[in-house]
């Protein structure tokens, strides 16, 4: 067995430690140890992007950003993007433009377009759509995700 | 009408946006276990011995089964697969093995130690070389591995040829293309302590399956209860079994423990079924004028190792060939052919994709014989509402006309048409096509119908229990929708279910674009009687002449005045008077029939038209083509609710850009070369052009408020809509797919359109 | 994995401790968007050094006449950098289209050139660029190889026992230099090339100076076309000129067929992309002239 190392970070806005195995995923840990199954394995292989999650604000990939690398740093999945007990503006926009069909490509596009937006709060179509493009959908043809981003861009 | 064809947000959506959904990857249950399959090395061989020794010696297995551990039942459309092989494979699929442990991992370490030693058998990879005689039998008994064939035809194509005054011919090449639901294929299996099975499956047909399955695992159906939990796409891949299933089955009961069986994504490419492959040899004719004079199609389909629902696609196709505008004469003959290659499944559009294209080319090619516009030709051989097809397709409503005109007008037809672009080192061209689908289910079974259950509680919730199955699609928010209408209440006041064998009542399952006509049609039976007996109780209680009373806001009303509470109304039913319960029942048959041994007949209650017009770049020194804009109009009946039509459409419409430009499941002796997302390329969000949308709505006269089905249709047309756009602008006619830029610079090099930059 | 198999250094000194005594096969890992992958697949490596807390491996800045990157820069911050798009263009260029946001965020420079991949979008910039890689061991300091003397295979290099990747130090760009990257669509990133080009040139005087011209996925390295370059060199650029440098390029690269596309097609690729990228050069000339700058 691997010797586990001890790691210390926030998580979804709570401070928290694990001990995890070094060649562990960021995915698995956030699934395994604090059961949030929000951020899906849909391939393994960094081609489809439905385990982003932000790490100090970035959007990184859940599957291949190592547990051990989130020591001392601000990881938030998909289940800290809602605003306390309401729905970000972004996941509002999410339904109220039809962007989730399936649904299980949404965390990843949700942590992706929450990225974008911080990076810029008001981007063009072009942005956008450039912003989502290691995010893989197989519903909705892109076109409504791309404009609940736009319009929460608006607001 | 208020919620009729309004945005409603769908009812799942909140969860699915906050990652709470739970899907069956995310489910675990006390005790479960993780199933591995150890699958084939080899695409044809004997297997003539498997060592399972070291795999029983890897910590934290519980059980490793091979094709002697259990009762091997034949399954499938072809009942030709079993769960497990034992003396032979016939494609990479095979499953030989499979473990059950405590970690995914382990299951996995033990499949790897299993040792299997084959005798190889002569492959067969081609349809061609499957039916020469002498080719080698890839299953014994069925000689010369031509397991079905299909003939259908109406008229007299020899007449159709002699009224011609062009005739083109040619042959179209359809490739691979697989699902790539987000999620990948899944199933958890548990035994009660009664021994009921419980299936946690992410099935399409839920009914269906329960006895199918019962019959392969050596159970009774009704000791299996199936339970669909929240899915990550199916787009028909989940029409049939597959053996994982039982395998999670025979696992549980040799462990007595649960077993959850996930494939990771590369075997979710190499092992799951894809869109049926075939080459299509058609000849068009058309009178002086243009109107069509015959069609006479024939196909070779490869069937793979095994038989699925791939193999029975021609009855979806010759629907096309036959039907899709007005064609005197028609002749359909296809052979399905056993390979050593994998096999096809169903797969949103079920044949109609292929088909389309290649009628839909041809369409093209006889309006430049004729020399009118290819919009001029469609038009002038396009259906009207009540036309009945050679075939029997009877079009009680057709908006096929509207389509052709609609897309036309949104794509700057006229305009663009008139010369093709050339700037610099690109081409533009626009070109179009229509499609022609079932839109209220098929009847492939003796019966086509759903069963609904209507409840009102003594608070006024109203719950819906509907035999359809919810896919991701959007079902659910419809169904809800119409319910909710019916009875004047807002969408929050109905609740949905729709998961759970043991509580909800028969529907054959979702395909054939049915889920909306015949499972809303059922919805609103059940609805309109939970109303009229609100209404007549109503009418007793208060004295009220009936004919005056309506349900709006949550109220019985007269007129405007507000004669009751809804919830205050069923109370007074549940605890007074009579006592009386307000549950509804019903059951929707379809007025379709099965079709004859001839294919004669009109097999769905009413059809989906739809045309697109696309507009295409063409980069000459790369073959790159670029989609400008897809201008989509679709005979929908009805809107319901007009965001997941657009949902639908917005969908379907990539998917079918998938098809044309990128998507191939490149397979080679059997072997599937590229099994991962970084080589199998779906379409990303850069890539999607502007998707532009019409709704043509004929309100058909039996669909629930006049609508029909829209889940499969706007997938089928694109590809031919783009090899017409793209030989617009470039004068190359491409009859394979998908239009690779390699495969498009190939074309234009040898059709003289660009010099070989390399000369 | 052992006690010591995994190793998480908190500075470049502990790091070249790391690699010291490694056994063969260590392996570094920095963003691990390539190792993370063979890891999931269950490859094991004898020691893993994890070099993210090695802040030495951070610098971003010009200096010396040089743009310093380091080798555990993301290519999401050569993105933001300001410094990265003035003074060179194409890498900036190149990693716009590399890979995803995702990956972007995590992959490293010093991962794309050490992982010697024929495709590798970065490296082949950094070629075009005639950037130095510095190496540094704790037995033999510090050495500086050019890219083309770094990656020697596929997925094989130069880096001897126990040696890092440090930084790479990018020549800045004169204001006469024009940059132009080109690579396999349709899709903006997210793709393994299927042919890309690396255009860095100046043009002095209406004459091409110092054209470095690299291809990616059409050899078993990115690969330098010298002969296209000879071509160039000293030449006023005409479309006659660009002809035959894009055929010269054509030919001297030594493609493979492969699932994602056949050798002829890259080829063809090759001549495409060096001939957009050429006339993007002569395009600019005509802009500069046209506004007398």
């Amino acid at each position: 067995m691997q010797p586990e190392v001890e790691i210390r970070f926030t998580l979804n806005g709570r401070p928290v430690r694990t001990h995890v195995p070094p060649t562990m995923a960021v995915l698995e840990m956030v699934r395994e140890r604090f059961a949030l199954t929000g951020s899906k394995l849909a391939c393994g292989e960094g081609e489809c992007g439905a385990c982003a999650v932000l790490l100090d604000g970035e959007p990184v990939l859940g599957c291949l950003t190592p547990a051990v690398d989130v020591d001392g740093r601000v990881l938030v999945t998909v289940e800290g993007l809602r605003h306390k007990a309401d729905l970000a503006p972004l996941q509002k926009a999410f339904l109220m433009e039809g962007a989730v069909q399936c649904g299980f490509c949404t965390p990843g596009m949700l942590v992706a377009a929450t990225a974008l937006l911080a990076e810029h709060p008001h981007p063009s179509r072009e942005q956008v759509r450039r912003g989502l493009e290691g995010n893989l959908c197989r519903c909705t043809g892109y076109v409504a995700i791309v404009e609940a981003v736009e319009d929460a861009g608006k607001r | 009408m208020t919620l009729i064809g309004a945005r409603i947000p769908k009812l799942d959506g909140p969860g699915k946006a906050t990652g709470e959904t739970r899907y069956l990857s995310d489910l675990e249950v006390p005790g479960m276990l993780h199933g591995v399959i150890r699958r084939s090395d080899r695409v044809h061989a004997r297997i003539v011995s498997v060592d399972v020794s070291k795999a029983l010696e890897v910590s934290g297995v519980h059980a490793v089964l091979t094709a002697r551990d259990i009762v091997n039942v034949p399954f499938g459309h072809g009942k030709d697969n079993t769960p497990l092989k034992g003396d032979r494979v016939r494609c990479i699929r095979d499953e030989i093995a499979a473990v059950a442990a405590e970690t995914e991992s382990a299951a996995a370490e033990a499949c790897r130690a299993i040792r299997v030693e084959y005798e190889d058998l002569p492959p067969v990879f081609t349809v061609e070389d499957a039916l020469k005689p002498g080719a080698p039998e890839i299953h014994a008994g069925r000689a010369g591995n031509l397991p079905f064939t299909y003939d259908y035809a109406h008229g007299d194509v020899a007449q159709g040829e002699a009224d011609s005054a062009h005739v083109v011919e040619g042959e179209f090449v359809l490739q691979f293309m697989t699902h790539c639901c987000m999620g990948t294929s899944a199933i958890l299996a548990a035994f009660d302590s009664e021994g009921r099975l419980t299936l946690t499956s992410l099935t399409q047909v839920p009914f269906l399956y329960r006895r199918d399955m019962a019959a392969i695992v050596g159970m009774s159906p009704e000791d299996i209860r199936v339970i669909q939990p929240p899915i990550g796409g199916a787009f028909g891949s989940k029409l049939d079994i597959y053996p994982f299933e039982p395998i999670a089955v025979h696992l549980a009961r040799a462990t007595r423990r649960p077993v959850r069986i996930v494939f990771s994504r590369h075997e979710e490419f190499v092992s799951s079924p894809t869109r049926q492959p075939m080459r299509v040899r058609l000849r068009s004719g058309c009178d002086g004028k243009g109107r069509l004079t015959f069609r006479d199609a024939q196909l070779w389909l490869d069937n793979g190792g095994y038989t699925s629902w791939g193999a029975t696609t021609p009855f979806v196709m010759m629907q096309t060939f036959s039907s899709l505008y007005r064609v005197p004469h028609a002749r359909f003959h296809t052979k399905v052919a056993y390979t050593n290659n994998p096999y096809s499944g169903s797969f949103r559009g079920y044949g109609n994709l292929q088909a389309t294209f290649a009628v839909e080319s041809q369409l093209d090619l006889l309006a430049e014989k004729v020399g009118v516009d290819p919009l001029e030709l469609r038009l002038m051989n396009s259906q009207e509402t009540g036309e009945k097809t050679g075939q029997g397709l009877e079009f009680v409503s057709c908006g096929l006309r509207d389509c052709l005109e609609s897309a036309a007008e949104m794509s700057g037809w006229r305009a663009k048409r008139a010369s093709p672009a050339l700037k610099g080192n690109v081409r533009r061209g626009v070109g179009m096509a229509s499609m022609l689908h079932v839109g209220g289910g098929a009847k492939i079974y003796r019966s086509d119908g759903c069963g609904s259950v209507v409840s009102i509680d003594d608070f006024g919730k109203v719950t819906l229990v509907t035999g359809s199955t919810d896919i991701g699609q959007g079902s659910e928010t419809v169904l809800a929708q119409m319910v909710a209408e019916v009875l004047g209440v807002a969408m929050d006041r109905v609740k949905v279910i729709n998961s759970d064998t043991d509580v909800k009542p028969w529907d054959v399952g979702v395909h054939a674009s049915r889920t909306s006509y015949v499972a809303g049609n059922s919805a609103l039976l059940a609805a309109n009687e939970a109303k009229a007996k609100l209404l007549t109780a109503a009418a007793d209680l208060y004295e009220l002449p009936k004919g005056e009373l309506s349900l709006s806001g949550g109220f019985i009303m007269r007129g405007a005045e507000k004669v009751d509470a809804l919830d205050k109304l069923v109370r007074t039913l549940h605890f007074t008077g009579k006592g009386e319960l307000l549950v509804t029942h019903s059951y929707f048959e379809p007025a379709s029939v099965k079709q004859d041994a001839g294919f004669f007949g009109n097999v769905s209650p009413t059809y989906a038209f739809g045309t697109h017009a696309v507009e295409v770049e063409v980069e000459l020194d790369t073959g790159q083509v670029r989609v400008l804009a897809v201008s989509a109009a679709h005979d929908v009946g009805k809107v319901l609710n007009a965001m997941s039509l657009e949902g639908q459409i917005e969908g379907g419409v990539v998917m079918g850009l998938g098809y044309s430009l990128t998507e191939e499941l490149k397979i080679r002796e059997g072997k599937v070369l590229n099994p991962s997302f970084r080589d199998y390329h779906l379409l990303t969000a850069p890539e999607v052009p502007p998707i532009h949308f019409k709704a043509i709505e004929t309100e058909d006269p039996s669909g629930p408020f006049g609508a029909k089905g829209v889940g499969e249709a706007p997938a089928i047309c694109v590809a031919a809509a783009v090899a017409n756009a793209v030989h617009h602008a470039t004068g190359v006619r491409f009859t394979e797919l998908p239009l690779t830029p390699e495969r498009v610079l190939n074309g234009l090099i040898a059709a003289g359109v660009v010099r070989d930059p390399l000369a | 994995m052992t006690e010591q198999g995994y190793v998480r250094p908190d500075n470049l000194a502990g790091a070249l401790d790391a690699l010291a005594d490694a056994p063969e096969g260590t392996r570094v890992l920095a963003g691990g968007t390539d190792l993370m992958v063979h890891l999931r697949a269950g490859k094991r490596f004898p020691r893993l050094v994890n070099v993210a807390r090695v802040s030495e491996l951070q610098a971003l800045r010009v200096w010396g006449g040089a743009l310093e990157v380091g080798a555990g820069v993301t290519v999401a911050r050569l993105l933001r950098d300001a410094e990265v798009r003035r003074h060179a263009a194409l890498l900036w260029q190149a990693a716009d289209r590399f890979a995803s946001p995702l990956v972007r965020s995590r992959a490293t420079v010093g991962g794309n050139l050490v992982n010697a991949s024929p495709a590798a979008d970065l490296t082949l910039a950094l070629l075009a660029l005639d950037a130095r890689v510095e190496l540094v061991s704790r037995a033999g300091g510090v050495r500086s190889l050019g890219v083309d003397e770094l990656v020697l295979g596929p997925g094989k290099t130069a880096l001897g026992a126990g040696e890092l990747v440090r930084t790479v130090r990018v020549p800045l760009a004169k204001p006469t230099a024009f940059h132009h990257f080109e690579k396999s669509g349709p899709r903006p990133a997210l793709e393994i090339s299927v042919a890309a080009v690396a255009v860095a040139l100046r043009i002095e005087d209406g004459r091409v100076v110092e054209p470095r011209i690299a291809c990616g996925a059409v050899a078993p390295v990115p690969l330098r076309v010298v002969p296209a370059e000879q071509v160039l060199a000293g030449r006023e650029l005409t479309p006659a000129l660009i002809e035959e440098a894009a055929l010269a390029a054509a030919k001297v690269v030594r493609p493979i067929d492969d699932v994602r596309a056949t050798a002829l097609y890259r080829r063809r690729l090759v001549a495409a992309f060096v001939r957009r990228s050429l006339t993007a050069a002569l395009d600019s000339q005509r802009v500069s002239h046209a506004t007398g700058s």
